[in-house]
Parts: C-alpha cells; sequence; structure tokens
C-alpha cells in the first residue's frame, strides 16, 4: 500500500451497527421467511406498480377480446 | 454445551460451507448475518441516506436469505456475492430515488460511542481533511473507495460486485489515487 491507500484506510469512518439494530434487521429477516408478503417500504411500492401495470394488462386484454367478440357477432 | 460447541464449530467455518447450508439452516444464516452485517450496513450508509440504510441492508440479507440456495462460490467469494447482492440494491433505490448520502464528515466512527478522546486535534482535522476529499467524489468512486479501504475487498472481489472486469478495477483504483494525490497536498497533508 502507497501513502494515499494508508491514509484512506486511517482516515475513513467505519460505523458498526449497535445490537438494538442486529436485533431488529435480523428479527424482520426472519419472519420475511415466514411471511413473503413482509416486505420493506420501497419495495412495497416496487409491489403496487406492478400490480398496477398487471391490472392494466388485464384490462387491455379483456378489452381486445370484447373487441373481437363483437366484430364476430357482427360477421356472423 | 453440544449447543455451545455447534456455535463455536460455526464460529470457525468458512463463509462459503456456511452459505451452502444457509437456505435449510437459520442458524448457518444467522453467523453469517452476524459476520457481513456490519460491511454491509456500513456500505449503505455510504451510499445512501442514514435513515434509509436499515430499510436497504434489511432487503440485502432478505434476499441472500431467499437466495442462498443460489450462491456457488464459483469464482466469486460469499462477501463479493453479498455485496454484489448490495450494489444491484442500491442500483434499484437510486432508480427511484434522487436522494443523496450524508457527508462522511458526519459518520461517526462507532454509532453508539462517543468521539474517541485518545484521537488527537491533529489526527482528527487529518481524517476531516480526507473525508470531505472524498464526499467530494462521484457516487462510484466512493463506492469504489469504500469497498477498497473500508472492507478491503480485493480488486477481483470488487470486479465481481460491480460487474466491471479486474483489469478496469485496477486501473479506476491506480486513476483515482493519482487524482486524490495533489488534493490532500492542497489541503495542507504531508505526503
Amino acid at each position: 500500500m502507497n501513502d494515499v491507500e494508508l491514509l484512506l484506510v486511517r482516515a475513513l469512518p467505519r460505523p458498526e451497527p449497535g445490537p438494538d439494530l442486529a436485533a431488529r434487521l435480523l428479527d424482520r429477516i426472519l419472519s420475511s421467511q415466514e411471511d413473503p408478503h413482509e416486505l420493506p417500504h420501497n419495495r412495497r411500492l416496487y409491489f403496487v406498480g406492478g400490480a398496477f401495470a398487471g391490472a392494466a394488462a388485464l384490462a387491455a386484454v379483456i378489452g381486445v377480446r370484447l373487441t373481437r367478440s363483437r366484430r364476430s357477432g357482427r360477421a356472423a | 454445551m453440544v449447543q455451545l460447541l455447534r456455535a463455536q464449530s460455526r464460529a470457525d467455518t468458512p463463509d462459503e460451507i456456511l452459505a451452502q447450508g444457509a437456505a435449510d439452516d437459520n442458524h448457518a444464516f444467522t453467523e453469517l448475518y452476524r459476520r457481513y452485517l456490519g460491511p454491509v450496513h456500513r456500505y449503505m450508509r455510504y451510499q445512501a441516506p442514514h435513515e434509509e440504510a436499515e430499510d436497504l441492508t434489511a432487503q440485502v440479507f432478505m434476499q441472500a436469505y431467499r437466495g442462498a440456495s443460489q450462491f456457488r462460490g464459483e469464482g466469486a467469494s460469499y462477501r463479493a456475492w453479498l455485496f454484489r447482492i448490495a450494489h444491484n440494491t442500491l442500483a434499484t433505490y437510486r432508480r427511484v430515488s434522487r436522494r443523496t448520502p450524508i457527508p462522511l464528515s458526519e459518520i461517526p466512527d462507532q454509532l453508539d460511542d462517543a468521539p474517541d478522546p485518545a484521537a488527537g486535534a491533529a489526527d482528527r482535522e487529518l481524517r476531516l481533511i480526507v473525508r470531505s476529499i472524498v464526499d467530494e467524489l462521484p457516487a462510484a468512486d466512493r463506492e469504489l473507495i469504500e469497498l477498497r479501504y473500508v472492507e478491503g475487498l480485493a480488486p477481483q472481489e470488487i470486479a465481481h460486485v460491480t460487474g466491471a472486469s479486474d483489469g478496469a478495477i485496477r486501473v479506476r483504483i491506480h486513476r483515482l489515487l493519482k487524482r486524490l494525490r495533489p488534493r490532500l497536498v492542497e489541503r495542507g497533508v504531508r505526503l
């Protein structure tokens, strides 16, 4: 290591999480395995976003099918 | 006693062996968590706002737990694999948030401790200068410095984390150190 590298090793902060945080996070992680719906809050946002996208796609498919069935009804 | 012996043997077990059992064994996973909570949480504190670091750290370990059976250990250490999950989690977070991390100069060395009284004023001053210079770097360079000089990852491990080649990481580190030297001298650091 050169002098700049040694300085970086010496000067940069190395915060350690406290025992409360460690216990709280472990509980959350292990309980998420028992309940797969337990997700961190910003993942919940992606989940909600995905549900909206899924609903929009479903509505589009239903719309296409209705249009097709109307057209085939007219042709008959 | 048997449990104590088991716990002792787990403490001596290499990461990669624990990782292979972590999918079915909570104790193996908990030992890996004990080893890497500090590094992963620190990585998030360097890269994301303080109040988000806890949530992002939880996401990393949830994915590591669910994906434990996917760890093969082929050409990559467990910690490189785990930091890759952290890197990807952070990338996803950044796509939805423009918030920046707090300056390194505001991160204490020990979260729950008062500043070290043994550290002299000159030493504290030197640390502040180095931290403020690192704060001015782009996020990717800060990440490189944190992984290399705080967590002690080897260049090939950082390559695995970031998806770059080993050679590219070595070149980036070399150039970064070259850029930092005059900035440190400018601020009065003797090298």
